[in-house]
């Protein structure tokens, strides 16, 4: 039986009492790439946001039932958060650089979780690039700013900066959404040749997008989620309830 | 139509008074004191120590009277402001108690400056024992310039872009790493800008350090906590009560030449870094 990187069990999630997502139960496999597939405004990018806790700070939310990720509950109070976010990364909708050059965007994680003498900041930096197929465009410019860099750039940037610090899950937030077609394929295309060494979520509303690279699909609709293996995806998305 | 538009060119007409009054009034001040003070101006004025109370010999104990008080109280401001201000916009959660301590601070602003000068002085003066002396010059004034560097300071925080802190906190970085790592890079603008201007109000303040931190003459460099210094405000304010003496006057009109040059050359380093590391931040 394959290995669950997340769990979810009865969670209910609320801004100040009020319901996002009544009931999700489902769980998410190791190695595996699932696309949250939903209409906007469902509730796909706070469900995701809850994997790493990065809703915490938002004023009346709350969280209610059992999050497990890579087998801990992620609101036991004896859990570190930040080691928490460090091994479940986040790319966002819009592409993020720091106005910063372009090595020092790769490295902007790392050199807070590496070893403080900066051993080994080029190479990781190197591969980082490479993973995310953005080391032959940038290579002879590495110092220049990252906004110099066109927008499906950016969002690989943003994406080489986590990988940098070896997250195990990569959690997506609509990653495409701002890009164009070509620039998409490419993330795409990335997507699939991370998922040897990372567990990838990833939130869409682009159906075709999750047929291409997702093999699990999770739909949230209606306050609730359903949950499939998603090859071949269904014509019509009426999935069956947990 | 005919009526809106004399409407419209009325309103403008009037705008372009006030401001055209507004500018006047700074040219008059700006003009009158370059064109009194310019004749006291040399290099013995700038250098010299004055003598025979300040009527003759020139303003430079004063001038480094001024610079020390300033220059004490932003560096013991802006640590206090600085945290402070993180205090608030990164662990205070609650907005009732933000809102308030929002309050306390803009009501620290609207504070009279001889209020500030007597609590001050019966704080840090008698109850501390700092009697009328520089240090107690260089709190009273921290204290005094705490709203005007806090505010500044502030607006740099919040307007921090939001994916920037989430981009930080996505990658695991604990707060003080994303203060080390965001927050203080992406706000330095603000931090210098309200320092400056910090400065730049307290070289103008008096009334709180008039009886608290200085004295008229007689005075140097401090050589201890205890000792007061001598600064142009001062310096201005006594020879200015000798009106009926042309030689005090002009010696005045230069100190406040000299006060006022400091001030502009603050505000206009201000503006340049401002802008410099705007530009460096959206870079």
């Amino acid at each position: 039986m394959t290995e669950n990187a997340i769990q979810l069990e009865q969670v209910r999630l609320s801004y100040s009492g009020k319901a996002v997502i009544e009931t999700a139960s489902c769980r998410i496999r190791k190695n595996a790439v699932t696309a949250v597939v939903g209409p906007s405004g469902s509730g796909k990018s706070t469900l995701l946001r809850t994997l790493c806790r990065m809703n915490d700070r938002l004023p009346g939310f709350q969280v209610e039932g059992s999050v497990i990720v890579l087998g801990r509950d992620i609101h036991d109070p004896t859990l570190n958060v930040y080691e928490l976010r460090k091994r479940v990364g986040m790319v966002f909708q819009k592409p993020c650089v720091f106005p910063k050059s372009i090595v020092e965007n790769v490295t902007f994680g790392l050199k807070f979780h590496a070893s403080p003498n900066g051993k080994g900041f080029s190479e990781r930096a190197e591969q980082s690039l490479r993973d995310v197929f953005l080391w032959d465009e940038v290579k002879d410019r590495l110092d220049d700013p990252a906004n110099t860099l066109s927008q499906g750039q950016q969002q690989r940037l943003a994406m080489a900066r986590t990988l940098a610090v070896d997250p195990e899950i990569l959690l997506m937030d609509e990653p495409t959404s701002a890009l164009d077609p070509k620039s998409s394929r490419a993330i795409e295309d990335l997507i699939l040749s991370l998922k040897d060494r990372h567990t990838l979520v990833l939130v869409t509303h682009n159906v075709d997008q999750a047929e291409r690279v997702a093999e699990d699909l999770i739909c949230v609709d209606e306050k609730t989620i359903c949950h499939k293996p998603c090859h071949p995806l269904p014509a019509s998305v009426t999935l069956d309830p947990l | 139509m005919t009526r809106r538009l004399f409407k419209e060119q009325t309103i403008l007409f009037a705008l372009y008074g006030f401001t055209i009054c507004g500018c006047l009034v700074l040219a008059v001040i700006l003009a009158t004191v370059f064109i009194k003070g310019s004749p006291a101006i040399s290099g013995a004025f700038l250098f010299e120590e004055s003598r025979n109370f300040g009527l003759e010999g020139g303003i430079f104990y004063q001038i480094v009277g001024t610079l020390i008080l300033m220059a004490g109280a932003a560096l013991v401001c802006l640590p206090v402001a600085l945290g402070s201000v993180l205090f608030q916009t990164e662990f205070l959660h609650s907005p009732q108690i933000k809102k308030l301590f929002r309050l306390l601070i803009y009501s620290l602003n609207a504070v009279p400056t001889i209020i500030f000068g007597l609590i001050g002085y019966l704080f840090f003066g008698v109850f501390l024992e700092a009697g009328v002396s520089w240090v107690t010059g260089v709190l009273i004034l921290a204290v005094m310039i705490l709203p005007t560097l806090h505010v500044s300071i502030h607006e740099a925080v919040e307007s921090i872009p939001k994916h920037y802190r989430e981009a930080a906190l996505a990658l695991g970085l604990s707060p003080g790493q994303q203060m080390r790592a965001v927050i203080l890079p992406q706000s330095l603008h603000g931090i210098v800008t309200g320092t400056l201007l910090g400065l730049a109000r307290a070289a103008g303040e008096t009334a709180a350090i008039m009886f608290t931190a200085t004295a008229f003459s007689g005075v140097k460099l401090p050589q201890s906590w205890t000792e007061p210094v001598t600064t142009l405000q001062t310096h201005i304010l006594v020879l200015a009560q000798e009106a009926t003496n042309p030689l005090a006057l002009t010696n005045a009109w230069g100190a406040g030449l000299v006060l006022l040059m400091i001030v502009f050359v603050l505000i206009a380093v201000t503006l340049w870094i401002r802008s410099g590391l705007q530009m460096e931040a959206q870079r």
